[in-house]
């Protein structure tokens, strides 16, 4: 038996009437006594709410009716659920928040594990979906949006396609290879097969297996679409993004965004992997010496400044990228001399820039 | 109640919500409607609306919220069928090669459907709202609501958005001056010129100090809105004034935008505590009305429809 004063409300005015409140135990009663008068709840009929300060007892039969208390822990003095937390309310005792952060963290976990590992691979799977032609119409049109005419080198365009001719790169697409006049290091495929090599690049390529390599890493891209494969995660992570964020403000957003373009870099660096050792099975078809790819990123190594932090570069770091090419390459099995590719290739070494500048 | 008359009363308004409970209930709510695929969202509304309502205290007694997620569940289906019949009809007509009479059919459905959904929330929500157990209620009349809501629109049109400012306050007049609470009457006297003005000067200064002024428009429009409002019994009233300061939203709208950003969002229960601590506390009461004795009158409201349109509608509660 335990007393608690509070203040009566009847539901008809606002006119506090202090009462004094008996909990009765055994008969599970509530006796509020007035000046005057005396009146029983049911404790079974009797609905807690409190906001930590104030709480509140309503009949749920008398409408409007309810006494004001600032009397603590009023759900255990009338042994119910504590009303202010749907969790904390089953777990006993104080470590109930504790159990509640555990509880979201675990949530947050799971849904981590679906963004981070189903997602994409679900994502990936869908890109069969996806008709070959869109990869021909996506591709066209960022080609057009990226290639200036006027640094094509025409005629080591065509060399280097006699050159990229003479390899079978399994490939469903016609690869056409073009030539740009640039000093960049550097080289790109697009999905609908055009293989965009700079002119940079290729003054520090000295042997025709290193660049049978480049071509195989840069076709092993377009062969997996991973343009493809890296706009359905694209596309499928902002998705669930937004849905978990429900309306959540731009700022929010932004920040979503932005994760998601983080993680992609790491996603690219799969491909990227994946280009390497696909390339390393096209050169091994074709009876090419090895030891092109691994010539090749030693070659790129030298030439990489090496600031990026790994986690940063959307390319894994070329010394890392040695280690397993150099591995994948043990078995070099016989290589060809491939007479006709090393003519090719010294044709398109010695012949000027014929880019009009 | 005669005694009260003359006699002088301070009322407070204080938000004692804890954000670690809050961001309890927005957690669980978060998550149980994601499991149900947005089927608990009514039910989490409810939820939420119950914690911030008993966490608000008017001369330290909590405000109850007495609407439950199968009312707004009810509401929310219906609204959700409005809306399937409104889209099925104007791409019936687009389908039929009427393209301008399906879309033009489909806005003057969303407008036509902005009042219904602003009555209908407000009759909802303050039947459902209560004091000391003495409810709220709302007591406009929904063609009047229509008639004020399409003269302005047409208005506006006419003016090329010029006579915005006067729409909102004659809305705002009309439903503000329409709530009771018990035998108590709400009054909001605004004027919109001086609305317009206000948010010209507002405009103009905001973009002339690259925003720092901002801070000072904002605190006039809480204030413009809280200053107008009083609550009448007779000739007792209690006259609401802000005593908001620019400095004080600045660091406001400072902290919840760290706070967000800080915690990618997982601090937006705290973001929400400190806004409504920050707001109630800076309105000062004053009057002649003994709230220890309002009277209840009592009108029921009506379903949860209006309240979910115009939550889907993004229209706002408050006008």
């Amino acid at each position: 038996m335990t007393t608690f004063s509070a203040v009566y409300y009847d539901g008809q005015s606002s006119v506090p009437h202090p009462v004094k409140v008996t909990v009765y135990d055994e008969d599970r009663q509530l006796i509020i006594s007035f000046d005057q008068d005396t009146v029983y709840w049911n404790i079974s009929d009797v609905k807690v709410d409190t906001n930590g300060r104030v709480s509140t007892l309503a009949h749920i039969n008398i409408p409007n009716a309810f006494l004001e208390t600032t009397e603590k822990d009023i759900h255990i003095l009338l042994k119910k659920n504590d009303p202010s937390g749907l969790i904390s309310s089953r777990v006993k005792g104080r470590s109930g928040f504790l159990k509640v952060v555990g509880l979201c963290i675990l949530i947050l976990a799971i849904l981590a594990g679906l963004y981070f590992y189903t997602l994409p691979f679900v994502a990936e799977k869908a890109v069969v979906l996806v008709p070959s032609s869109f990869d021909d119409q996506f591709g066209e049109t960022v080609f057009n949006s990226l290639v200036n005419e006027n640094e094509r080198d025409s005629v080591k365009t065509k060399q280097m396609q006699a050159f990229a001719d003479a390899i079978d790169f399994k490939s469903e697409k016609k690869l056409k290879v073009i030539v740009m006049n640039s000093e960049e290091i550097n080289a790109y495929a697009l999905p609908d097969g055009h293989i965009v090599v700079y002119s940079g690049i290729l003054k520090k390529i000295d042997k025709p297996e290193e660049l049978a390599a480049l071509l195989s890493h840069e076709a092993s891209h377009v062969n997996q679409r991973h343009s493809m494969k890296l706009l359905c995660r694209n596309f499928a992570g902002f998705f669930f993004v937004s849905v978990l964020m429900g309306d959540a403000s731009g700022i929010m957003a932004v920040i979503a965004d932005n994760a998601n373009t983080l993680r992609n870099l790491a996603y690219s660096r799969d491909y990227e992997k994946e280009a390497d050792l696909k390339g390393i099975e096209i050169l091994q078809s074709n009876h090419i010496d090895l030891n092109g790819m691994v010539d090749l990123l030693e070659m790129l190594d030298s030439k990489d400044p090496g600031v990026m932090p790994d986690f940063l570069s959307t390319h894994p770091l070329t010394k890392s990228r040695i280690e397993y090419v150099k591995r994948e390459s043990a078995d070099n099995n016989q290589p060809d001399p491939h007479p006709e590719l090393i003519k090719l290739f010294q044709d398109l070494k010695h012949t000027e820039s014929s880019a009009k500048y | 109640m005669d005694n009260s008359t003359q006699s002088t009363h301070k009322y407070s308004l204080s938000f004692e919500g804890s954000a670690s409970k809050f961001f309890e209930v927005i957690v669980i709510n978060w998550l149980l409607t994601i499991v149900t695929l947005g089927f608990y969202y009514p039910w989490a509304r409810a939820r939420k609306f119950q914690f911030l309502y008993s966490a608000t205290e008017f001369n330290e007694s909590p405000f109850t919220f007495h609407g439950t997620g199968k009312e707004m569940f009810m509401g929310f289906l219906k609204a959700i069928g409005f809306f399937i019949l409104l889209y099925a009809l104007s791409f019936t007509l687009i389908y039929l090669r009427m393209p301008i009479v399906g879309i033009i059919s489909l806005y003057v459905g969303i407008l036509t459907i902005i009042p219904f959904a602003m009555h209908g929330s407000y009759s909802y929500r303050m039947s459902r709202t209560s004091w000391r157990g003495i409810r709220f209620s709302y007591r406009g009349d929904r063609k009047e609501l229509y008639i004020l809501f399409f003269k302005s629109i047409l208005f506006t049109l006419l003016t090329f958005g010029f006579y915005g400012a006067w729409m909102v306050i004659n809305l705002r007049n009309y439903i503000l001056s329409n709530i009771k609470f018990g035998n108590l009457k709400f009054k909001y006297s605004a004027n919109g010129g001086e609305y317009f003005m206000l948010n010209l000067k507002g405009y103009f200064l905001s973009i002339v100090t690259l925003g720092i002024y901002s801070f000072w428009w904002m605190k006039d429009l809480y204030a413009y809105y809280i200053n107008h409002l009083t609550l009448e019994n007779g000739a007792d009233k209690i006259r609401f004034r802000s005593t908001a300061s620019a400095g004080g939203i600045f660091s406001l709208i400072l902290g919840n935008v760290v706070i967000i950003v800080f915690t990618l969002g997982l601090g937006y229960a705290w973001v929400i505590t400190r806004s409504f601590t920050f707001l109630f506390e800076n309105i000062e009461m004053v009057g002649s009305v003994n709230v220890d004795q309002i009277v209840q009158d009592y009108k029921s409201g009506t379903d949860a429809t209006g309240e979910d349109l115009s939550d889907m509608l993004d229209v706002g509660f408050i006008v």
